[in-house]
């Protein structure tokens, strides 16, 4: 089972982090000797922007344990978690269950609603016998590698 | 129609967000010394446990009742609040944050049958995108608006949202059973001198004379009931206006790393804001600081911290917003900058006479808010007779002391990272 910690949460107006990066641009008309430079408009690539479709829904957590590998997700992983996604069967949720907030797959089958771990190690939990809620929906997972 | 939308048991509740496994059982927040208890679940209401009942009074209640009490978290309610009206503002025509759980919503155009559902959409939103359950109160008048969001809260069968609309039967009812006391504005010299007029209800009340009451007591009592008669008389500060601010600002004499000359400027800002603040008898709900380094000196560093601190009431004490602003201070100064500027800005300023009526306040007791208003106002006189700085709030110490209050606070989610909370039990 993998339990979840709460790394962060974003600010509402999420300060922005900016990678610059070179993009060609098109010149478009035609007056004296252009600088050079204008070749090459300097954009940023914001990953906030990239990332975060809702910042005042999401919020960033921190995992722990090895249930769900085979979704690539590890232990230390950050994951971004959008409470404005309405949770529906497929995505990978935060769920609250039996007190705990926990990460999983939300898979239909047959009639059945439930909550998978990767592999066969963890047994999924029936959404129908377990009191269970959706906290949030997982957008994407961050890790970092040592260096 | 302008509404309010109210956060319930606001920071139980932002503690609950984090810890589900609190949800239906009995959780309180403690003033900003672990003092007493400052925001309830209903749970811990319902234990007879009341606003401002005394932190050592609930050992027991702790031990073996199963209460969790939580120090205040200034920095995640802070946060919280931020998300709740950006989401308020993405979903609805116009607003206008009145206090950290208290938001006003420019619910103008809609029809009668649109009004009702857009406001329940509303208030299903924040509860899904930030966790935090609101009621929403609709009517004609702020103060209608106040008595309506009181009734959603209160009934359940309002299900979270209350619209008045003009001269309606439920508008009627409701104020027919309204307690004079319980309306906003009305405070408690008045609810006793208004009840010898055979004054009980708002209802009694809306029936009165308006230029009358203005002519025996005051233009303040005369608005509210034009408001209870479904007439607008309250502005606040305008829905596309930004809330007035009171900003104290200096450049140094010279660039300065030094850090107690930093520190001494900002006691010294917010001082003179405090004054500002209390010569225009308002009162303020949050306190930004910031840090300039010099942006024509490409050769330096450049660091232009800021951050906002949001106070746990709505105060003019310079005490209050000294030790604020130092805590802010502590937070975003970092050393290896030359500093050019240092201010101090009070923010969520607000009328003295409707402020202290907010429900937040009410954990501060009559007479320690008479102690500070004379405190203050032996401070003011002497420095406007002898000199400015003549009387000075010192030193007093800041972190330690800080730090040894804060015994059950939660993890501060927004603010630093390496704050880690298990969200296992």
């Amino acid at each position: 089972m993998s339990h979840v910690i709460l790394a962060g949460t974003f600010q509402s107006a999420p300060t922005s982090m900016e990678i610059p990066c070179a993009e060609v641009m098109v010149r478009a008309g035609i007056a004296g000797f252009a600088s050079p430079a204008e070749d090459y408009a300097a954009t940023s690539l914001d990953m906030n922007e990239r990332y975060i479709k809702h910042p005042a829904a999401t919020f960033i957590f921190r995992v722990q344990g090895d249930s769900m590998e085979e979704y690539r997700i590890f232990e230390g992983d950050h994951l971004i978690v959008d409470r404005s996604v309405t949770p529906r069967p497929g995505h990978v949720v935060v769920a609250l269950v039996e007190g705990e907030l926990t990460v999983k797959k939300w898979l239909e089958r047959g009639n059945r609603q439930l909550l998978c771990s990767g592999g066969n190690r963890y047994p999924p939990i029936s959404m129908t016998d377990v009191e269970v809620q959706i906290w949030g929906v997982v957008r994407s997972g961050h890790v970092e590698f040592q260096i | 129609m302008i509404g309010i939308v109210d956060c319930n048991s606001f920071y139980v509740s932002c503690e609950r967000l984090f810890r589900p496994d609190l949800n239906d059982r009995p959780v309180g927040v403690l003033s900003n010394n672990d003092g007493c208890v400052i925001a309830l679940s209903n749970e811990l209401k319902a234990l007879g446990i009341t606003m401002g009942t005394p932190a050592h009074f609930l050992r027991d209640q702790v031990m073996h009742e199963g209460v969790t009490l939580f120090s205040s978290n200034y920095e995640l309610y802070g946060d919280i609040s931020q998300r709740v009206q950006a989401v308020l503002e993405e979903f609805s025509a116009g607003i206008d944050p009145y206090s950290i759980d208290e938001c006003w919503v420019d619910f103008s155009g809609f029809s009668a049958d649109q009004l009702e559902q857009h406001a329940h959409e509303l208030r299903r939103r924040v509860k899904q995108y930030t966790g935090i359950p609101v009621s929403i109160g609709v009517a004609p008048t702020r103060t209608l608006a106040k008595v309506a969001n009181r009734a959603a809260k209160k009934n359940a069968s309002y299900e979270g949202v209350c619209v008045l609309y003009p001269n309606s039967p439920r508008a009627v009812e409701l104020l027919q059973h309204f307690d004079l006391g319980d309306i906003w504005g009305i405070g408690r010299r008045l609810d006793e001198k208004l009840r010898q007029l055979g004054i009980n209800t708002a209802w009694d009340l809306r029936r009165q004379n308006a230029k009358e009451l203005r002519r025996r007591f005051s233009v303040t009592l005369e608005r509210t009931v034009l408001e209870l008669q479904e007439t607008p008389a309250i502005e606040m500060m305008g829905m596309d206006f930004a809330r007035e601010r009171i900003m104290t600002s200096r450049s140094f004499g010279q660039l300065t790393e030094d850090k107690s000359e930093v520190r001494g400027a900002i006691r010294q800002h917010a001082q003179r804001s405090a004054e500002k603040l209390r010569k225009q008898g308002s009162l303020c709900r949050a306190v930004l600081v910031f840090l300039r380094t010099n942006p024509h000196r490409h050769d330096l560093d450049q660091y232009n911290p800021s951050q906002i601190i949001e106070l746990d009431h709505a105060t003019d004490d310079s005490r209050d917003i000294v030790a604020a602003s130092m805590r802010v201070l502590e937070r975003i100064y970092t050393t290896g900058f030359q500093y050019k500027k240092a201010g101090v800005m009070l923010m969520d300023i607000g009328d003295r006479s409707v402020e202290q009526l907010s429900l937040l306040d009410s954990a501060r007791s009559d007479i320690e808010r008479a102690r500070s208003g004379r405190l203050m106002g032996v401070m003011d006189e002497l420095n406007e007779k002898m000199g400015r700085n003549t009387v000075r709030l010192g030193s007093a110490a800041t972190g330690a002391a800080w730090q040894l209050r804060c015994a059950n606070r939660s993890p501060r989610f927004t603010t630093r990272w390496d704050e880690i909370p298990m969200a296992k039990l």
